[in-house]
């Protein structure tokens, strides 16, 4: 099972890069973070600050491009064209097909965003020797001088952290993307992956309006309900957000083997309601 | 006769001109736009969703939301402080603690809006009630970022308030004491980290190092404060030290603003300590500024001839702020920085009209500020302000007082010392319209703007002023 | 070991095109069964199902109601199609891979090792006659190409059982050819053949076994030499040196005459017709060149069958 999902994993991987439309993402990318160094020259002393915010923005929206654009087509490409029929009348689970091209996809968005973030790092690093020291009133203490080389040019763990944590989030949405896909167009499904994808990054203010409409409205039961249902159905993307240890000064939280455990759960019931939705596809 | 070669040609050369016109219109249009939009206030250009709804509205990208409403803080900034509204020749900010506030909702833990907002807003619109608000946000959001205190007790200082700028210094011993997650992880490693994380090693070893610095600024800052109380002379070398560093207007501005007043203070404060050798040395305090000034006096312990203040003052200061920064200021000692005067009070000491003027300034901000929440409250505009104080005593008997009320007015509340020495000076303000107004003199602009030669940042040539110099 | 290669019982397919259309019967209650080293053919009109039986035995599609198996296994499960080779109507691949590539890639879902899948590419390429364009990339191929390439794919296995949609689409006359002695070829060597076709000649030279579908039903269905009634249809003669009375005569006598210069054709209903023709025309002086025997061809028989089936009502559009 392992070799098929394997082949089909890397033919996905092989057909996707071959989209144009990656490599135009890659450069916007690139080009926001080159252009995040002017950025950072106005912003009056913190320009790292701006330089790795724009990068790991970047990075994550790449990703979740990647997702949107290319995932939601692929596998309408491959049914529309009729590469299907030789590969499931071969011994191959329509779950192992699922799988493969999941497999395929997240590669390809992983090796983008590995891309955009070497980029980044080394663009950092560049300007990080130039950067000067933040301008200040007084003639910069220990502690200042401490704070520009702990977050100017040193690439920490949390940094690292964020980028991967980035991947993971994209893993997740691809997983959402290929569930979609494997039921309805491209642009709908498109359509509804950005929509999970931002109600995904927003699923953490639901419990804020549940306990507001509980204040407000005690006979809300039908949308107390309502909500929390949308919470537990929405990936709760909020989780991989790791910017803040990554560019403040805070530590990263203690529970990120928990946060992979989540996504590969929320993937796996993507995957597992593709495969059944599959399943009863006829070609 | 053209055959369909020749006419497709043509056809393709009306597109390309039609093609060009468009663009060439579009263009045009966007930049008629774009005049218009330069023309009109920046508040009305300015859309920011409030606080909430924005976080929402960027979809947890809050990182570069708060870098791009920062940016937008320091150009707001600079437009205003380039293009003061022509009727009232005033400079108003009123966005620029809104884009603080947005700024740091979105980036709670990012330390440099807190600090540079607060400076930005003390010095440009003098509003200190909001820049300590501001920080003391800061502070609550990030227990663990010692500069943030430091920043507050750096204004304390600036306005010479002593004895509130060391409570800042002690709160900022207190949150270094409390490492943050980052500190406690480093602090808590103390074998070495596995290879995998050869960073985390690295870090840690850094930290360490540097660490050391840190506590010795603030004892000794904290002793010195005890001692000998604040010391100008820094202050204004700092100042200087920044000027000569920097061309970016904003921050010329701020430093140029800090720069006047703490040389303001540092006259005062020579000039009030010659007023006390007078006092000693003839037994009556000086009839006014004029006879102290003309008087020789001889250094005690130096055997030196006898010389006028005048002298004394630029030979005492000039080792103490530098050569240049001497010679840029000397000339005009002892005028007001401010534009304003020195003056003798009647208990003997000296004072600065200006720096009286800039105190009236704050304090009438933050005391509007407190009457407008009475407004708000009683449903109808205070008197007096005894009326203002019993509503506060209420406030604070029940338990509502806020902290920064209660640090401005105390307990039982009552006002400030009026800046002009003077116990009736509260008195002969009246109350219009629920408001206090400011006796006629110059605006805090207008002070700033006064003649005076500050230092030159890198980029200009030495005769370069900031300010309208002479 | 004696499980049929195919076998197919009571196989029902409806399509539902979607909620505003009539659901439309695909398969009518099917029964099929195909012996090891059989070649069967599967003839039908355009819209007959041929195809839809076809995706039901390999895995495409599942059938409504009824089982199939392949080999004695279920069709449904992937786990029967290891020996299994199939060949879409109109095969697509994926366009920038090679031909070489392609073989590789299909391989390698049977989880051949690397050394069987190089080998195995080789030959087939070899077989169906794209030695000189493997390591051209699909995007470049002609139709009669894919085509080929849809064969080469088929046999990547090395299968038991070989389902064809269609093989002669799309080729020349030479590549029908080949894809012919592929098939008698693959028959010798023990496999088992089933191939769908609108070409029946093409049936009728290979096949030992054929079935008539109809509307979704199966109308006809056996070997070949039993389908075909063997009924003598007419029997052409061809005569020369005919005069204009013994030709007016001889056509009076026959159900249809024509002549063509010196020759005059005739077709007579029967043998015994025929005789009476030939002893009259040889009788009035006339010369015999031919004399042949018009057989029921499987053209005739499906044109038949489908008559029948036809006037019979048996088109139903509900299930």
């Amino acid at each position: 099972m392992i070799a098929r999902v394997w082949a089909l994993a890397l033919n996905t991987f092989r057909e996707a890069v071959r989209d144009r439309v990656l490599y135009l993402l890659l450069v916007v990318g690139l080009a926001a973070v080159g252009f995040s160094r002017f950025l950072g020259e106005i912003s009056v002393g913190d320009e790292l600050h701006v330089i790795v915010n724009t990068g790991l923005t970047a990075v994550s929206l790449l990703g979740v491009m990647i997702s949107v654009f290319v995932g939601t087509g692929l596998i309408y490409k491959e049914l529309d064209k009729r590469t299907v029929y030789t590969i499931l009348s071969k011994p191959v689970r329509r779950g192992e097909f699922i799988l493969g091209k999941y497999l395929g996809l997240v590669l390809t968005a992983l090796v983008c965003m590995a891309l955009l973030s070497a980029g980044f790092l080394v663009y950092y690093r560049v300007l990080a020797g130039e950067a000067p020291m933040p301008r200040t009133a007084t003639p910069p203490s220990g502690g200042a001088v401490f704070w520009h080389q702990l977050h100017g040019g040193r690439i920490t763990g949390a940094l690292l952290a964020a980028l991967c944590f980035s991947m993971v989030e994209v893993a997740v949405i691809i997983a959402v993307a290929v569930m979609f896909s494997s039921a309805s167009t491209p642009i709908l499904s498109a359509v509804l992956t950005s929509v999970v994808f931002a109600a995904g990054r927003l699923s953490h203010w639901i419990p804020d309006f549940m306990d507001y409409l509980g204040r407000i409205r005690t006979g809300g039961l039908a949308s107390q309900f309502f909500l929390q249902v949308l919470y537990y159905l929405t990936p709760n993307l909020s989780m991989f957000d790791l910017r803040d240890p990554a560019v403040n000064a805070v530590g990263l939280p203690p529970d990120l083997s928990l946060r992979i455990l989540y996504a590969a759960g929320y993937a796996a019931v993507m995957l597992l309601a593709a495969t059944l939705i599959f399943r009863r596809r006829r070609f | 006769m053209a055959d369909w070669r020749t006419r497709q040609r043509l056809s393709t050369l009306g597109l390309l001109a039609a093609l060009a016109a468009a663009v060439y219109s579009v263009t045009a249009l966007n930049e008629r736009f774009d005049a218009r939009r330069q023309k009109a206030p920046p508040e009305t250009v300015l859309y920011l969703p409030k606080g909430r709804s924005f976080q929402f509205m960027c979809l947890g990208y809050n990182g570069i939301a708060a870098d791009l409403v920062w940016i937008r803080s320091v150009m707001y900034a600079g437009r205003q402080l380039r293009s003061p509204e022509p009727q009232s020749r005033e400079r108003k900010y009123q966005w620029l603690e809104k884009l603080y506030q947005v700024t740091t909702d979105l980036d709670p833990h990012w330390s440099r809006p807190y600090r540079a907002g607060a400076i930005l807003l003390a010095a440009l619109p003098q509003d200190d009630l909001r820049a300590v608000n501001l920080l003391r946000r800061g502070m609550g959001r990030n227990p663990w970022d010692w500069e943030i205190p430091f920043q507050a007790a750096q204004l304390d200082l600036l306005r010479g308030r002593n004895r509130e700028a060391l409570g800042y210094l002690k709160l900022m011993s207190a949150a270094w004491e409390r490492p943050c997650a980052r500190l406690a992880a480093a602090s808590a490693q103390p074998r070495p980290a596995p290879a995998a994380s050869g960073l985390a090693d690295a870090e840690a070893r850094h930290w360490l190092e540097l660490m050391q610095a840190y506590p010795k600024i603030v004892t000794s800052t904290i002793s010195r404060l005890e001692q000998e109380g604040q010391d100008y002379a820094s202050a204004v070398a700092d100042a200087a030290a920044g000027l000569s560093r920097t061309d970016d207007q904003v921050i010329r501005e701020v430093l140029g603003r800090t720069y006047r007043e703490a040389l303001a203070r540092l006259v005062v404060e020579d000039l009030s300590r010659w007023a006390g050798l007078f006092r000693a040395s003839k037994r009556r305090a000086p009839a006014d500024l004029r006879e102290l000034l003309a008087t020789k006096f001889a250094k005690r312990d130096e055997g030196r001839p006898a010389t006028a203040v005048p002298e004394l003052l630029r030979l005492e200061l000039a080792p103490r702020l530098g050569p240049e920064l001497a010679a840029s200021t000397a000339a005009h000692l002892p005028a007001d920085p401010l534009g304003m005067e020195f003056y003798l009070r009647p208990d003997g000491t000296v004072s600065s009209r200006g720096l009286e003027r800039l105190e009236l300034i704050r304090l009438l901000a933050t005391l509007n500020h407190y009457l407008g929440t009475y407004q708000q409250a009683r449903g109808g505009p205070a008197r007096s302000l005894d009326d203002l104080l019993g509503y506060l005593r209420w406030l604070a008997d029940n338990n509502q007082l806020g902290a920064g009320a209660r640090a401005f007015f105390k307990y039982p509340p009552r006002l400030p010392p009026h800046p002009s020495g003077s116990p009736e000076g509260w008195k002969a303000m009246p109350i219009k319209n629920g408001r206090l107004e400011l006796p006629p003199g110059p605006s805090a602009e207008q002070m700033f703007a006064a003649p005076l030669k500050l230092p030159p940042g890198p980029g200009e040539p030495a005769q370069k002023k900031a300010g309208g110099g002479r | 070991m004696n499980a049929p290669a195919i076998k197919a019982v009571g196989l029902r397919v409806v399509y539902r095109p979607g909620i505003l259309q009539r659901s439309r019967v695909g398969l009518v209650g099917l029964d099929l069964e195909v012996a090891e080293n059989e070649v069967f053919g599967y003839v039908g009109a355009n819209g007959a199902g041929k195809t839809t039986t076809i995706k039901s035995l390999v895995g495409l599609l599942q059938p409504d109601g009824g089982e199939a198996w392949i080999l004695g296994r279920p069709a449904a499960e992937a786990s029967a199609r290891a020996e299994l080779g199939y060949a879409p109507e109109n095969p697509c691949f994926y366009e920038y891979l090679t031909a070489r590539e392609t073989l590789d890639f299909y391989a390698r879902l049977f989880g051949l090792d690397r050394l069987t899948r190089r080998k195995r590419a080789g030959e087939l390429l070899e077989r169906v006659g794209l030695a000189g364009a493997a390591d051209r990339r699909v995007r470049q191929f002609s139709k009669g190409m894919v085509q080929r390439l849809g064969l080469a794919q088929a046999l990547v296995n090395d299968p038991r059982v070989l389902i064809l949609d269609e093989p002669m689409t799309g080729l020349d006359p030479v590549g029908r050819h080949d894809v012919r002695g592929l098939i008698l070829d693959l028959k010798a060597r023990g496999r088992t053949i089933f191939f769908s076709s609108h070409i029946l000649s093409d049936v009728e030279a290979l096949c030992d076994r054929a079935a008539i579908l109809h509307e979704g039903r199966m109308v006809s269905c056996g070997r070949l030499a039993e389908l075909l009634s063997g009924r003598v249809l007419a029997v052409e003669l061809v005569l020369a040196g005919v005069g204009a009375e013994l030709e007016k005569e001889l056509a009076a006598r026959a159900r249809r005459s024509r002549r063509e210069g010196a020759e005059l054709y005739l077709w007579a209903a029967d043998e015994a017709a025929a005789d009476e023709l030939v002893r009259r025309a040889v009788s009035g002086g006339a010369a015999v060149r031919t004399l042949s025997r018009t057989r029921e061809s499987l053209e005739d028989h499906f044109l038949r069958v489908q008559g029948q089936a036809g006037a019979g009502g048996s088109g139903g559009e509900r299930p």
